[in-house]
């Protein structure tokens, strides 16, 4: 009896993998029974994958906007690591050091609350706000400041270098005269669009003196602020979880139509269809625009 | 024209158009407005690429042409939902 139990459960598991190699088979190699083309590639399977991709964006969508813990827009942007990255290359330049400061930090998270709540993307708010009103309705009383704006990055080396790579960013990144530094990082909608805003304050105070008792004064503080107001929520950004998804439906296209060249080369088949090739050439774009486009921007 | 000519001929054409879309997203990443037009024109540029390489073929069907429009419109979508 166990024996014949044991013989049936071998029998289902090889008839299954069996089935499962059929199916693999009609969806990828082109052959008499799939009309010498891929299933995959047929005109119904490529409508059934536009509805499926179609889907699990929706799914991605629907999900981030009943449950935000689950794919936090901001997950993956730390503001340790934008101290970290911020510092490194200032420290490669020459400059000195930037310590967080915690009336900058309030700036920062205010200029975010307003962009939010005005809904705009821009130095200046619509009201005519601008960045410094901030920085003194905080307390804070500058000689130098300064402001970099970073939104919908996935990570926070990529805001690092996206600022990095733009001349203005960089030469507020690296400016010598800037001692403290405020951050913000946080979730909002911005055109009825989720996004994530990364406001970087620079700024310098007047004299030595106060200076000096700024600083001893806020790096307690923002530490604490750091760790309680930016801790990283969630191991998937939705950011990297889209591109991913996109990247997934190219690669599985290009594999079919790799193994249909191959097959329509080797048999000589004569087919009325598209061009393989010509399909080949357009994945491989997209493909590529998949990887070659970064989501971020920076103002 | 010889015909193998002209068929090496529209698919330079079609990488080359192809590529240069490439660039130009490279260069205005950041700018998603222009990106968005940017991958629209390559899907309509491939939908009627196809259309007149299978016209001057004498193999242009409607079958084809939706294949063409099935293609342009999933790897518009892979792109453009990223922005």
């Amino acid at each position: 009896m166990g024996l014949c139990k044991k013989f049936d459960i071998e029998s289902v598991i090889v008839h299954n993998g069996f089935c499962m190699l059929k199916v693999l088979h009609h969806l990828f190699l082109p052959h008499q029974h799939n009309n010498h083309k891929a299933k995959i590639l047929w005109t119904r399977s490529l409508l059934i994958l536009v509805g499926l991709f179609v889907m699990g964006r929706s799914i991605v969508d629907i999900t981030i906007g009943l449950r935000p813990g689950i794919l936090g827009y901001a997950s993956q942007i730390d503001v340790g690591k934008i101290v970290e990255y911020t510092n490194q290359n200032r420290i490669k330049s020459g400059a000195e050091k930037v310590t967080l400061n915690a009336q900058l930090n309030a700036a920062a998270a205010a200029k975010v609350d307003d962009m939010f709540k005005e809904n705009y993307w821009a130095h200046v708010s619509p009201k005519g706000t601008e960045p410094w009103t901030f920085i003194s309705n905080a307390g804070y009383k500058y000689q130098h400041a300064g402001e970099n704006l970073a939104r919908d990055f996935s990570n926070s080396k990529d805001v690092v270098n996206a600022w990095m790579n733009s001349p203005s960013h960089k030469k507020n990144l690296l400016d010598k005269r800037y001692k403290d530094m405020g951050l913000a990082v946080k979730d909002g909608y911005l055109n009825g669009v989720e996004t994530t805003i990364v406001v970087q304050i620079f700024a310098v105070a007047p004299t030595k003196s106060s200076v000096g008792k700024i600083a001893a004064d806020s790096i307690s503080t923002n530490e604490v602020l750091a760790q309680e107001e930016f801790k990283p929520t969630a191991e998937i950004s939705p950011l990297s979880l889209s591109k991913v998804w996109s990247a997934s439906f190219a690669v599985l296209i290009l594999f079919a139509l790799v193994m249909d060249w191959i097959f329509v080369l080797r048999y000589n088949l004569i087919r009325i269809s598209g061009k393989t090739w010509a399909h080949l050439t357009f994945m491989w774009f997209v493909l590529l625009a998949i990887f070659v486009i970064r989501q971020g921007i920076i103002l | 024209m010889n015909k193998s000519i002209r068929k090496i001929l529209e698919y330079i054409i079609l990488c080359f158009v192809l590529a240069a879309l490439l660039f130009l997203l490279l260069f205005y990443n950041g700018s998603k407005e222009t990106q968005k037009i940017i991958i629209v024109i390559a899907s309509a540029w491939y939908v009627l690429w196809g259309y007149y390489h299978h016209t001057k073929e004498k193999t242009v069907d409607l079958a084809i042409v939706i294949e063409y429009l099935l293609y342009g419109v999933l790897g518009g979508l892979l792109v453009v939902s990223l922005l």
